[in-house]
């Protein structure tokens, strides 16, 4: 007899090594679920302690109300916006994420610097033009391709994987502000980057890079107007979560040449829709959100949520408690 | 009429710069794409001075070329001129420093090959594109962190101090092999001075950045990809001569290494039915790192005023067989 019952959820290194290992330190039985249907997961989840989630399953508030023992969720990615931690919060459900400092800002900081210097140098488009027989010739038509140093580069929000942007954005020559109501311009001054409200880092952008969180309050901050207030030769890079941009407006703003480029790890619908027009365009690069992955951070979540789980069954609050304010 | 005359052979840029430098000396310019020997065989007897684009000056050439004092390459790389021939016949050949147009642009796309290929994004790109975004997923291993790798550079001047200045802030251990720069040297600038042997067995990464010549033609060849990691990425942003392109579709096909990102080729454009072009673990850019908006503006600028310079009887600033004219 087990003391304990964990739910697993989503797809990601579903053999659930580290998870097996720290969790039979407190007698818990590991159950594995990859199914996203939300009427296996009810069935599973009616037993379940605790649910550990390696994906972007959705944690719906029927969900939760049929998790009557669940005493945490805890998700294994940066983002928790497929969770209603309101709801969990009413029912006091711990939600805990894994952050990012903790196991993938070096990887999505990287993809960031990858997604600008990708658009501003046109790599993927210059590639597919050499496949198809082109050469130097196509220079003429990628112009203008602008030199890196001197540009400026706008962080919307500036937490931990904005600040490995801005240090490895630095050598590149790129001057970097940001717009971040949590952080103090005492606090970004100490690393180098200029903070300025969303109107100024709008106008005066090269480049653009979203780093926020997806809240009620983020939801299509990229839209028809703000982007409307980006400069012409501008780029817009989105390794956050694609609900940021309206991507409707974008589409419309790139197609008419408003904006530069843009490139994205993330879409509004992913995978994308069969004949999404924003795939049809020739100044977008993307990727299929892979930003926070490689052979070694992949794992580290497993172990993040294991051990937030083992806390809360043991009584204390999850360290990346992230529904405080709804639970209290 | 002009007293001198200075042809431009071979350029996909308009001419404008140079036209209005050379007047400083009197000078009047003549276009030709260099594809036809006919059209060109006579302007190349008159010309005073030839600032050549991707035009091969060959010592057959230079024979025609009996007025000509400078040969004036507005690139880092002067690998089409026989300065041999050249130097033999008493002709200045000029080319431009990195330091003077393009070093932070060739940096820049060295960067972006580095982590495009080691993060798969043109393939992961066109994936998205084609509508196969969990096609892309599942194919993308493996995809190591960057942190910890350890990046080789071939050569370690101008171009390849300003990759290591960039890659460091990604946490690259870095290492370098030139046989002109002392360990001193390089250990100021936070690099490991190796052999090219320890270079090939260590690194994660390896960037070309030499300059083509006798000595590091094909320098790249089936041996050295042997001596390389088979999770190795192999970076060229330098010349294509340097890596036997055989030997690397090879390698890339068979697994020797994962990985190329490739801004130069052997065969520039290529064969449309180069190998190469084939493969999926491969970006290729047409030869377009050294351009920015106003980079190939310094650098023809700078060719046409050495022009000027050595048709008024002065000596060319970046004089490259300076020596071999001496003797």
């Amino acid at each position: 007899m087990t003391d304990y019952k964990v739910l697993r959820l989503g797809n990601i290194t579903p053999e659930a090594k580290s998870e097996r290992e720290i969790l039979s330190k407190i007698n818990a039985e590991l159950i594995v679920n990859t199914s996203t249907d939300e009427n296996s997961i009810i069935n599973d989840v009616r037993d379940a302690d605790a649910i550990i989630v390696r994906g972007l399953v959705p944690i719906t508030d029927k969900i939760l109300e049929a998790a009557e023992k669940c005493k945490i969720v805890a998700q294994g990615s940066v983002g928790f916006d497929h969770i209603d931690i309101a709801a969990a919060g009413k029912r006091g459900i711990y939600v805990s994420n894994s952050p990012a400092a903790e196991w993938c800002v070096d990887e999505v900081s990287d993809i960031t610097m990858m997604l600008i210097l990708g658009i501003e140098r046109k790599a993927a488009w210059f590639h597919q033009k050499v496949i198809e027989g082109g050469w130097r010739e196509k220079l003429n038509e990628a112009k203008p391709l602008f030199a890196l140093r001197g540009q400026t580069l706008g962080l919307f929000a500036l937490g931990a994987i904005a600040r490995a942007v801005a240090q490895k954005a630095q050598p590149f020559g790129f001057k970097i502000i940001a717009t971040d109501p949590y952080v103090s311009s005492e606090e970004s001054k100490k690393i180098g980057v200029e903070l300025v409200d969303f109107d100024t880092l709008l106008k005066t952008s090269d480049v653009i890079s979203i780093h926020a969180p997806l809240m009620e309050s983020t939801f299509h901050v990229f839209n028809v107007e703000t982007i409307g207030k980006m400069k012409k030769t501008a780029f817009l890079v989105n390794a956050a979560r694609g609900p940021l941009i309206d991507q409707k407006s974008l589409y419309n703003a790139l197609k008419a040449k408003q904006l530069a480029g843009a490139a994205f790890d993330v879409l509004e619908d992913e995978p994308p829709k069969q004949g999404e027009p924003l795939l049809t365009l020739d100044n977008i690069f993307v990727v299929p959100h892979i930003g926070a992955y490689s052979e070694t951070s992949v794992l580290k979540p497993s172990k993040i949520c294991a051990n937030e789980v083992v806390r809360v069954l043991k009584g204390k609050p999850p360290i990346a408690w992230v529904n405080k304010k709804e639970m209290q | 009429m002009a007293k001198y005359k200075v042809l431009l052979i071979g350029s996909i840029w308009s001419d404008t710069i140079e036209r209005e430098i050379v007047k400083e000396a009197d000078a009047e310019l003549t276009v030709n794409d260099g594809k036809d020997e006919q059209s060109y065989s006579d302007l190349i007897s008159e010309a005073d001075a030839i600032i050549p684009g991707a035009f091969q000056v060959t010592d057959k050439v230079l024979s025609q070329a009996k007025k000509c004092k400078i040969i004036a390459k507005a690139a880092v790389g002067y690998d089409n001129i026989d300065v041999n021939a050249a130097s033999k016949r008493g002709v200045v050949v000029t080319n431009v420093a990195a330091t003077d147009f393009c070093i932070e642009e060739v940096a820049d796309q060295t960067l972006a090959l580095i982590l495009g290929i080691e993060r798969r994004v043109v393939f992961l790109n066109q994936k998205v594109i084609n509508g196969k975004w969990m096609e892309g997923r599942a194919q993308m291993k493996p995809m190591f962190d960057l942190r910890g790798q350890t990046l080789g550079l071939v050569a370690f001047g101008a171009i390849a101090r300003a990759v290591a200045e960039r890659a460091r802030a990604f946490g690259f251990k870095i290492i370098a092999s030139d046989p002109y720069i002392s360990a001193e040297d390089a250990s100021k600038l936070g690099v490991e001075l190796v052999d090219f042997d320890t270079l090939l067995k260590t690194s994660d990464v390896i960037s070309i950045h030499a300059p083509l010549m006798k000595s590091t033609f094909h320098m790249f060849d089936e041996k050295a990809f042997d001596k390389m990691k088979k999770t190795a990425y192999l970076i060229n942003a330098a010349r294509g001569g340097l890596i036997d392109q055989k030997a690397l579709y090879n390698a890339l096909k068979s697994g020797k290494i994962l990985a190329a990102g490739l801004d130069v080729l052997e065969e520039e454009p290529p064969n449309p039915n180069d190998p190469i072009l084939t493969l999926d673990n491969v970006i290729i850019l047409p030869h377009s790192a050294g351009y920015a908006e106003g980079s190939y503006e310094r650098a023809r600028s700078w060719s046409a005023r050495e022009v000027v310079t050595v048709l008024k009887g002065g000596q060319a600033r970046n004089w490259v067989n300076r020596k071999e004219l001496s003797k």
